[in-house]
């Protein structure tokens, strides 16, 4: 999730490590718990994969010389990874923080995309919504409990789906 | 073969669009569910498969019959449940129950077939009187409409809100009562919610913007069936 939201970062401001690690801090901010300095190590590995590139230090400069060593910016791959990525299945498992790195990952005038993200996650809440359990008098109270609060935390997600929708379709139709 | 299926329909009510483009099917003895808020259109949806309105545009299908209007109320049919009750029907809970069927059996065999029904959706007063109105709660309602409904042995139950203002246990009860017509007597049922507690492990579908999202129907699942072991 933390390469995802690096490199949308990259992508939409491309710059030195530290202020790609700045704007994903505060672009991410209670949803990703990472400082700037974490973008550091994240990418290079982007790098590693050619989703990113770095302007090398000019040879023989002792400091790094040139103003735009180590300026990193997104390669073609990366754009289309991260293209590929915002309109991809969510991952169940932790569909809600996906959903959230995503919908802010994505460029704010792509109503279109932001949309799908959200048809998405309705389709991940209706999965989970079946997945939970039936009621049985075999289960024990302690179970039922916590079951019925994660059917009232899909209801209550639901609603916000509902919500999100008709903001976007509001923006959609002040844009036109 | 798939017992009900809508296709591309549309409604409206006066300008406003309520379906406008809502498709789904549902297989025999499956128990699937539509989320929805408020004037989503759940309840015109539940009325086009029943045959009660007439879509502007689109088709519905029913399984043996010509359409859904031909299948409801008919054995082996379409059944939709109403909570309301009518003088003209009789006084008496179990009159209300068996009054649909003394059009094709004797009123003798009607109430018998009455009872059975109630005791299938768990008994309430069968002496009561439903126009004194106050004894019946809105679950107790429910399963008197249910009754009701089974009286024509459908194949399918489509119930509007079957757990509106019932909460916990009565909720759990509710939707079990649901869920054992499809089990143990292969009546599929089409429910409406606005809570997804409870219902589990059903087709959980959603209707928004007039459209029905969710997954399709699955086929029912061939049967397994080891050597030496009879078919029932």
């Amino acid at each position: 999730m933390v390469r995802a939201a690096v490199l949308a970062c990259v992508i939409e401001d491309p710059g030195h490590a530290y202020s790609v690690g700045t704007t994903m801090a505060e672009k991410f901010a209670g949803v990703i718990s990472a400082k700037p300095r974490h973008a550091y190590p994240v990418l290079r590995v982007l790098a590693g994969e050619g989703l990113v590139e770095a302007s090398p230090p000019l040879p023989g400069s002792r400091s790094g010389g040139s103003a735009l060593a180590g300026w990193y910016r997104a390669t073609p791959a990366g754009v289309e990874r991260w293209r590929a990525w915002l309109i991809s299945p969510l991952d169940h498992a932790r569909a809600e923080m996906d959903a959230k790195v995503r919908l802010l990952a994505a460029r704010p005038d792509d109503l279109a995309t932001l949309e799908g993200i959200l048809d998405g996650y309705a389709e991940h809440l209706r999965h989970a919504a079946g997945e939970l359990p039936e009621p049985s008098s075999a289960e024990t109270l302690q179970r039922r409990l916590t079951s019925d609060l994660d059917a009232r935390l899909i209801d209550a997600q639901m609603d916000w789906i509902r919500d999100a929708r008709s903001r976007l379709r509001r923006e959609a139709e002040r844009r036109r | 073969m798939t017992l009900l299926t809508l296709e591309h329909v549309r409604v409206r009510r006066g300008r406003r669009v309520v379906l406008a483009d809502a498709s789904l099917e549902v297989e025999p003895g499956e128990l699937v569910v539509l989320g929805a808020s408020r004037r989503a259109g759940k309840s015109t949806l539940l009325q086009v498969a029943a045959g009660l309105i007439e879509p502007e545009h689109g088709a519905v299908r029913v399984s043996g019959f010509a359409g859904a209007d031909d299948a409801r109320g008919r054995d082996g049919g379409i059944a939709f449940v109403r909570t309301d009750f009518s003088r003209a029907m009789g006084a008496t809970i179990l009159d209300q129950v068996a009054h649909p069927r003394t059009a094709f059996v004797s009123p003798r065999r009607a109430e018998l077939e009455a009872f059975d029904a109630l005791r299938r959706v768990v008994a309430v007063a069968l002496g009561a009187e439903p126009g004194s109105g106050a004894t019946l709660d809105h679950g107790e309602k429910m399963r008197i409409g249910i009754a009701r409904a089974l009286m024509s042995r459908p194949r399918l139950l489509l119930i509007d809100e079957p757990t509106v203002g019932l909460f916990g246990e009565e909720r759990d009860e509710m939707v079990g009562l649901l869920r054992s017509l499809a089990r143990d007597e292969r009546v599929a049922v089409l429910a409406t919610t606005d809570s997804v507690s409870g219902f589990g492990r059903w087709r959980h579908l959603s209707l928004e913007d007039g459209v029905v999202e969710g997954p399709r129907a699955q086929p029912p699942a061939r049967i397994v069936q080891f050597p030496g072991e009879q078919r029932r």
